[in-house]
């Protein structure tokens, strides 16, 4: 609870100094988050198109939040099942991204390009922070908006996740995770 | 053994039957908060302050309830897989209450609008968030 509230304290001071004067942020707050995981009954898919992020380029500071009970399922008994016996998200409301975009040069988001680049920092989801390293890529448009995409796989037991036992026979442990993030410059 | 019969082919119908609703129990689509009848009715500024106070208390009273917020529009997003975000001023320059639409079903707004939209309460992430929503 404490990080998450932190990680909200950190997106309003990043955000502040940048009414007044910031050049080199970047800021959403319609930051998408899928997922799927096969399990034997079918395909699971869950969005969640309601992620904060703010991305600093001068720091190549990265900062993602996001409601758990903010994901959509197709089915009411999923999302059900997903915030209450395995993200028990109210307990647990937020997951978050605290991080860096590594490798960064000066001007390298002045010009329209794609560019892949590695992203290290804490994922936390259910209330367990663990240092991931993705590549990313990130596409900076002729109209000085900025896209970053990320796909990374989630072990479910690396962040406590339990399974319950009537789920372990159809729920797999990997779930694969796609970030899409479309910015614009603050 | 006529009647033996016709009681295993009714338990037999019974069984079939539970099934089937169990099933379309289980396919329900989340539910959407239009027609339902809020658990609160609160304007934007109050909403938020109240998240912004006491996180985990505002999320025990309004999280995964429908609730009716008041306030004027501030911005409407771009459409986006299907959905549209509207936002309600707080007064707050950063926050605001995100109110999530199905592109589909999004009422007109106007800018600068006072209007009352209710829809299931997600939390607080910088903005207070509304899924699944409509105009009361």
């Amino acid at each position: 609870m404490f990080s998450t509230r932190c990680t909200t304290a950190l997106l309003v001071l990043m955000v502040l100094p940048v009414l007044s004067y910031g050049q080199d942020r970047y800021f959403t707050r319609t930051g998408e988050l899928s997922f799927g995981c096969d399990t034997k009954m079918g395909d699971v898919q869950a969005v969640n198109r309601m992620a904060t992020s703010m991305f600093d380029t001068s720091t190549a500071s990265l900062e993602v939040s996001m409601l758990v009970k903010a994901f959509e399922f197709e089915k009411a008994a999923m999302q059900h099942q997903f915030n209450n016996e395995l993200m028990e998200s109210d307990l647990f409301p937020k997951a978050t991204f605290t991080g860096r975009v590594l490798g960064l040069a000066d001007g390298i988001f002045s010009k329209p390009d794609t560019l892949i680049l590695l992203v290290a920092g804490d994922l936390t989801i259910h209330g367990k922070a663990r240092k991931v390293v993705e590549r990313s890529q990130w596409v900076v448009g002729a109209d000085g908006t900025v896209h970053a995409y990320c796909r990374f796989k989630v072990l479910l037991s690396d962040y406590d996740i339990r399974v319950p036992t009537l789920l372990k026979d159809v729920l797999s442990n990997e779930v694969e995770v796609l970030l899409a993030l479309d910015y614009e410059k603050l | 053994m006529k009647s033996r019969t016709i009681v295993m082919i009714c338990a037999f119908g019974v069984l079939l039957g539970g099934a089937w609703m169990a099933q379309r129990q289980y396919d329900r689509a989340p539910e959407e908060a239009a027609g339902k009848r809020p658990k609160a009715t609160v304007e934007a500024s109050i909403l938020l302050q109240e998240f912004m106070e006491d996180e985990a208390a505002a999320g025990d009273k309004y999280n995964d309830k429908v609730i009716a917020v008041t306030g004027t529009v501030r911005a409407i997003g771009e459409p986006k897989g299907g959905k549209v975000y509207v936002l309600l001023e707080t007064g707050n320059a950063l926050a605001a209450v995100a109110c999530e639409f199905d592109q589909a079903e999004m009422p007109r707004f106007e800018k600068g609008t006072r209007v009352t939209v209710q829809g299931y309460c997600a939390g607080y992430n910088l903005d207070v968030v509304l899924q699944r929503c409509a105009l009361a």
